[in-house]
């Protein structure tokens, strides 16, 4: 019907129907109304729908969320080839997702309470927040203000982990700072550190950095 | 819809066909559509033949119920699947689709219309089933092109009736809602749907008339039974009345698709604020 609706001929528009019910793993449902499809299914039936008619500018609004890994991967596939293949096609994603945002965007807009903060290529916001170590520990036996001791340190706090009563905390190591010297420096704050590891910078990073909180601290969006 | 270039009309022909198409399709796929479209109204129907025939009422009265309860199903249609569908389709997050599509919004509620008038007219069958066939109800031979052309007028004016209810539900949702809901057996009732609207009296006949399902049915029965169906105004005034509603509903289901269509980009909404 919608494929009509912009004169796309029912010849070039049923095969790119199926194509796309393949693509969101749709094909047990294809004749079933609507108002009898599950909230997922109906999402995924809705970023069909958007791509039947080939249009010039795509909106999609959390694409993914809540839907089966392999389907959302399916999903990104589809619309990083959709970009790559048709020049001059455009998506607008809202995304909670960074890693989503990292592998489909070309430009990264970090909006928080309304705000669009930064507005860049995902290297470039990365480089905002590079020149230090990502350090990621699992901690506990302490409230964390040890941390407070270390100038320079923005730490995000995960939630305690319900069994072993332990926390995530994150923080970049402040340029010139050595990791081992800052480990005992906590440990002497009374923090007991469990593990420790060390990774690139993210996009999430630059998100942190930005923002100056975590997603789970309160709503901001890429 | 003056000034469509020919790539235009294509294109709304298109959307026409589309939303007739799915329609009908769409409703074939709900079995228990048929039930309360079809089944049910030709109860209201039965219980009226045989009240007239326990009565000893004239054999026409009874041709009047049946036409009156084939014609039911098209207002049951016009209420719930014309008048509430543009709600529905909100609901389901269809209708912001349909405002950014480039076809013209009339287009689609015409196609709404068209489906829907197909689908209850298959409906009907079972009406005409157990009217003609089971209670067997019978007429005197009758002028056909008269009768479509009246059936026509008809369905021209309680569609466009249909498409201004289903903006202006959108509109007022829920309230609007109730408000027909409310209506629904004033209006069988102003309508003559099981009895002359003559009976009414002369001005509750005239206020009956202005309702294009009264008007429809008088002019169906005066067709059909002549003299006999005690109708309001002649055949040819009822008619070219239903035409001129078909004419204001429409342009009137114009104005308030812009309306919204107004709405939707000035306020990013396409209901009253307290919606």
């Amino acid at each position: 019907m919608f494929s009509q609706f912009y004169g796309m001929p029912s010849h070039v528009a049923w095969p790119k129907v199926d194509e796309l019910i393949g693509i969101v793993s749709l094909e047990r449902e294809a004749n079933t109304r609507i108002n009898r499809l599950s909230t997922g299914q109906r999402q995924r039936m809705n970023f069909a729908r958007a791509f039947v008619t080939d249009p010039e500018v795509v909106f999609l609004d959390e694409p993914t969320l809540g839907m089966d890994v392999n389907v959302a991967r399916q999903l990104r596939q589809y619309v990083a080839r959709w970009v790559r293949e048709r020049a001059g096609r455009t998506v607008l994603l809202t995304t909670h997702y960074m890693a989503e945002a990292e592998q489909l965007c070309d430009r990264v807009a970090i909006i928080d309470r309304g705000r669009v903060l930064a507005c860049d290529s995902t290297p470039a916001l990365k480089r905002q927040v590079e020149g230090g170590q990502h350090v990621e520990l699992e901690v506990s036996g302490s409230d964390g203000s040890g941390l407070a001791g270390l100038s320079g340190v923005q730490a995000v706090w995960g939630a305690p982990h319900p069994e072993r009563g332990t926390r995530t905390v994150k923080f970049r190591l402040p340029p010139g700072a050595i990791l081992v010297d800052v480990l005992r420096l906590l440990e002497a704050a009374g923090l007991r550190i469990d593990s420790v590891a060390t990774r690139e910078t993210t996009l999430e990073d630059a998100f942190i950095a930005i923002v100056g909180r975590g997603l789970e601290d309160g709503e901001a969006a890429p | 819809m003056s000034g469509w270039s020919g790539r235009e009309l294509r294109l709304n022909l298109r959307a026409v066909y589309a939303r007739t198409y799915v329609r009908v399709v769409g409703s074939l796929r709900e079995p228990l559509w048929i039930t309360t479209d079809a089944v049910l109204p030709a109860f209201g129907m039965c219980a009226f033949v045989l009240l007239y025939r326990a009565l000893g009422a004239p054999r026409s009265f009874e041709t009047l119920a049946v036409m009156g309860g084939i014609l039911s199903a098209y207002w049951i249609n016009v209420l719930c699947g014309m008048g509430a569908q543009l709600y529905w389709e909100k609901q389901q997050g269809q209708l912001q689709l349909y405002f950014i599509a480039p076809c013209s919004r009339m287009a689609i509620l015409t196609g709404m219309a068209l489906g829907g008038v197909l689908m209850t007219t298959l409906r009907t069958a079972f009406a005409i089933l157990v009217g003609f066939g089971l209670l067997g109800v019978r007429v005197q031979p009758f002028d056909v092109g008269a009768l479509l052309l009246v059936f026509l007028a008809t369905m021209g004016a309680l569609y466009a009736l249909g498409m201004t209810m289903s903006s202006l539900f959108l509109l007022y949702g829920r309230e609007a809602w109730h408000l027909s809901n409310a209506l629904q057996e004033p209006v069988y009732f102003m309508s003559g749907l099981y009895f002359p609207l003559r009976t009414l009296g002369a001005l509750g006949g005239v206020l009956a008339g202005l309702v294009p399902l009264g008007l429809g049915v008088d002019a169906m029965r005066q067709v059909v039974l002549g003299a006999h169906a005690h109708g309001l105004f002649p055949v040819s005034i009822e008619t070219a009345l239903l035409f001129t509603l078909a004419v204001l509903f429409l342009a009137l289901a114009r104005l308030s698709l812009a309306h919204l269509e107004r709405l939707s980009k000035r306020e990013g909404r396409l209901t009253q604020r307290w919606q």
